[in-house]
């Protein structure tokens, strides 16, 4: 960090960092990660406070003066995520909340020391007006959901949209190994496989490797349980005994738990990538054919990969199918804070600008 | 020789005699027979059913009762040829609409024999004699959707029933004509019948002023928003319709089906409560643990339907459902997500 004056951002910062420390998914390790985002997005970590000189050019940004987010209800991350980077950015929040609620994301928010909490206001339904008044809105939610808030945001409002995705796993020809899948199993299992980086399939070069992998991939999913304290529904449990019968009607071999829906591993035979129930409900395709993305496109945020050196090929199919993030396996839950959710900037879109031409100075 | 029950190759004599037990005549037993011999036939003869039955390890022949045979699940006809016959000789192929999944579920008929039986015997035992109302349809017509079941369920309907004098204001691609739509409510002297999905009569209801339509009018509304509107609580919906149109709760039917079925049921709007045919079994199953749920509780939805002769006669949903005196409450669906994460609606 900075070892003159803090600024409030930097202020902000440290009380951020300390209070989401160890909060999973949120890829916060630190304050320098919030630097790192600063410098990335505005050019400088203090840009939020005084004009700073870039490009030849003096300028500021100004973070909206109340930002108005509406969560999804299936996780807290997103919520979580938002949050400390609104509380970073500064001025007054507005949390909508789900129906349902979202326990962990409010308990969070009452823990926050009061400098913070004061900025963060939680609201049970959405409130028009509110938004109305806002600078920015940020959404996470189903593409109704988005085009719902979309057409109730005014042209001057900065507006930031998070819809559905799955994320997949690749695993490169050679690498099915007790290893790889031991990794795989845990970043299915995390988050009760609810969020959009949870893997839904996981693409083999061949049958051959699809069969090996699905049958150490069972095998670890076998030794590990479910990481999220939320447990199995009985409507999940449903569903998931419906997916299953669904492969079973298709012919295709279905690995699952023993009395429940705990995990489920499908040796597809068709090439076919589909959102599965969660609960551990993964399947093994046996191609890795540019065409098995194609009906995806946009739709997939996270690729995991069994190697630390990404194929260059892979990059560009990746890329040209809108996919923003490769991993490692077992690292798709493990996003880091630099990471542009969705392929978009976190800050960059939520920040107004003013800037002097170049060769003139501020006082 | 004389062919077998349900021959395989062909429909021998049992498909004959399940055509004949399409009434509301059928008795409990001459239906655990026929629904257990169908069952068995099919168990054998369609391949996805025999795929899923084997991996159950499921012995058909075992069986001592038509509701012991799991049922297929509705999203397979998305998956596979739920045919018990060979494709290629179908005379009729129904589609689902599309879902994000972009693939539709098919159904496929060797013969509509038993599919418009079903329908046309049904409508006369639970709908009132509407032969003499003026028909106005917000579902297009068949010969402008030939893979819409509905479409093909009003079209059949309409010449019937009624005639064919039905006025159709919608066209293939579910375009609206609204100019149309409300000249021929405002000519008519008699009653009407409006025919729509719940998004046509929802839209239609708010796309312009109340029309108190004639005493004895009636709505027939068979369910569904296919994602392109928010759905409306059924009580605002029925209010929504009665103040639009003039039509009391108990003028305002829903019909429950879907296309992986050959059969539907009725329910009107004072009660709510759907009532099926004789040759179709209703069992809900709870969610825990799939087994079947006294009345009163809540289950999944699973039809046992006797016209499904050349599919599966077992097909479950995810339809949350409960059963009253008096008929079936369908409380709602669970939606198993068509792309994970940030998917859920907000309220």
């Amino acid at each position: 960090m900075s070892s003159h004056i803090p600024t409030p951002t930097l202020e902000r910062i440290r009380e951020v960092s300390a209070a989401f420390a160890g909060r999973p998914g949120t890829g916060i390790r630190g304050p320098e990660d919030f630097i790192g985002l600063l410098r990335m997005e505005l050019g400088h970590e203090e840009a939020l406070d005084r004009p700073v000189k870039m490009a030849g050019a003096w300028q500021r940004a100004a973070a909206p003066g109340l930002t108005y987010h509406i969560c999804a209800s299936n996780l807290a991350v997103s919520a979580e995520t938002a949050l400390a980077l609104g509380l970073v950015l500064g001025g007054e929040l507005v949390f909508k909340l789900p129906s349902s609620g979202l326990e962990n994301f409010v308990e969070l928010v009452e823990s926050l020391p009061p400098s913070l909490r004061g900025t963060v206001r939680l609201l049970a339904t959405h409130d028009p007006e509110i938004m109305a008044r806002a600078g920015a809105v940020v959404v996470f939610g189903g593409g109704e959901t988005v085009a719902a808030v979309r057409g109730e945001v005014r042209w001057d409002q900065r507006f930031m949209a998070y819809g559905p995705k799955i994320s997949l796993g690749w695993v490169l020809p050679g690498t099915a190994t007790a290893d790889w899948a031991l990794a795989a199993a845990g970043e299915i299992r995390a988050f009760g496989q609810r969020g959009c980086l949870s893997p839904q399939s996981y693409l083999c070069a061949d049958r051959a490797e699809a069969e090996l992998f699905g049958g150490l991939l069972a095998a670890a999913l076998s030794g590990t349980k479910l990481v999220d304290g939320l447990g199995v529904s009985a409507e999940e449990r449903a569903l998931v005994r419906e997916a299953r019968k669904r492969a079973q009607a298709r012919g295709d071999a279905v690995l699952e738990s023993v009395g429940g829906p705990d995990w489920t591993v499908v040796i597809r035979n068709e090439a076919r990538i589909e959102a599965g129930p969660g609960c551990g409900f993964v399947e093994i395709l046996s191609s890795q054919a540019p065409g098995v993305l194609d009906g995806w496109r946009g739709l997939v945020s996270s690729v995991s990969i069994t190697a630390d050196v990404v194929p260059g090929d892979l990059m560009e199919l990746f890329s040209s199918h809108g996919i923003s993030r490769v991993c490692r396996t077992g690292e798709l839950q493990n996003p880091p804070l630099l990471w542009r959710h969705d392929g978009q900037p976190r800050l960059a879109p939520l920040v107004r600008w003013i800037a002097c031409d170049p060769g003139m100075e501020v006082e | 020789m004389q062919p077998s029950f349900f021959d395989p190759a062909g429909w021998g004599p049992g498909a004959a005699r399940i055509l004949g037990a399409l009434e509301p005549s059928l008795g409990d037993g001459d239906f655990d027979v026929l629904a257990l011999a169908l069952l068995r036939q099919q168990a054998e003869t369609n391949g996805p059913y025999q795929q899923l039955l084997k991996a159950m390890d499921f012995n058909p022949s075992a069986a001592t009762r038509w509701s012991e045979f799991p049922a297929m699940p509705a999203s397979s006809f998305k998956d596979v040829s739920v045919c018990a016959f060979p494709e290629g000789e179908a005379v009729a192929v129904f589609e689902t609409s599309g879902t994000t999944s972009g693939r539709p579920g098919r159904h496929f008929f060797r013969s509509l024999a038993y599919y418009e039986k079903a329908l046309e015997t049904a409508w006369r035992q639970f709908l009132p004699d509407l032969s003499g109302h003026h028909w106005v349809s917000l579902i297009p017509p068949a010969g402008a959707k030939k893979t819409s079941s509905l479409s093909h369920m009003i079209s059949r309907l309409s010449g019937r029933v009624a005639g064919g004098k039905t006025v159709w204001c919608c066209d293939g691609d579910y375009r609206m004509d609204m100019d149309l739509f409300r000249r021929s409510l405002d000519k008519t002297d008699g009653p009407v019948l409006v025919l729509g999905t719940s998004f046509a009569l929802a839209q239609a209801a708010e796309s312009g002023a109340a029309v108190g339509l004639p005493d004895g009018s009636v709505i027939f509304d068979t369910g569904g928003y296919k994602g392109r509107h928010r759905e409306i609580p059924k009580d605002e919906f029925l209010s929504l319709l009665g103040g639009t149109f003039g039509v009391p709760a108990s003028g305002i039917w829903n019909e429950y089906g879907m296309t992986e079925w050959s059969s539907q049921g009725y329910a009107r709007g004072d009660t709510g409560l759907h009532r099926f045919p004789t040759w179709m079994r209703i069992v809900l199953r709870d969610l825990e643990s799939g087994e079947e749920v006294a009345p009163g509780k809540p289950g999944l939805v699973e039809a046992y339907d006797l016209a499904n002769v050349g599919s599966v006669m077992a097909v479950g949903t995810l339809d949350l459902a409960r059963w009253e005196p008096g008929g079936l409450r369908i409380l709602g669906r669970l939606t198993a997500a068509d792309a994970r994460g940030c998917s859920l609606p907000y309220e």
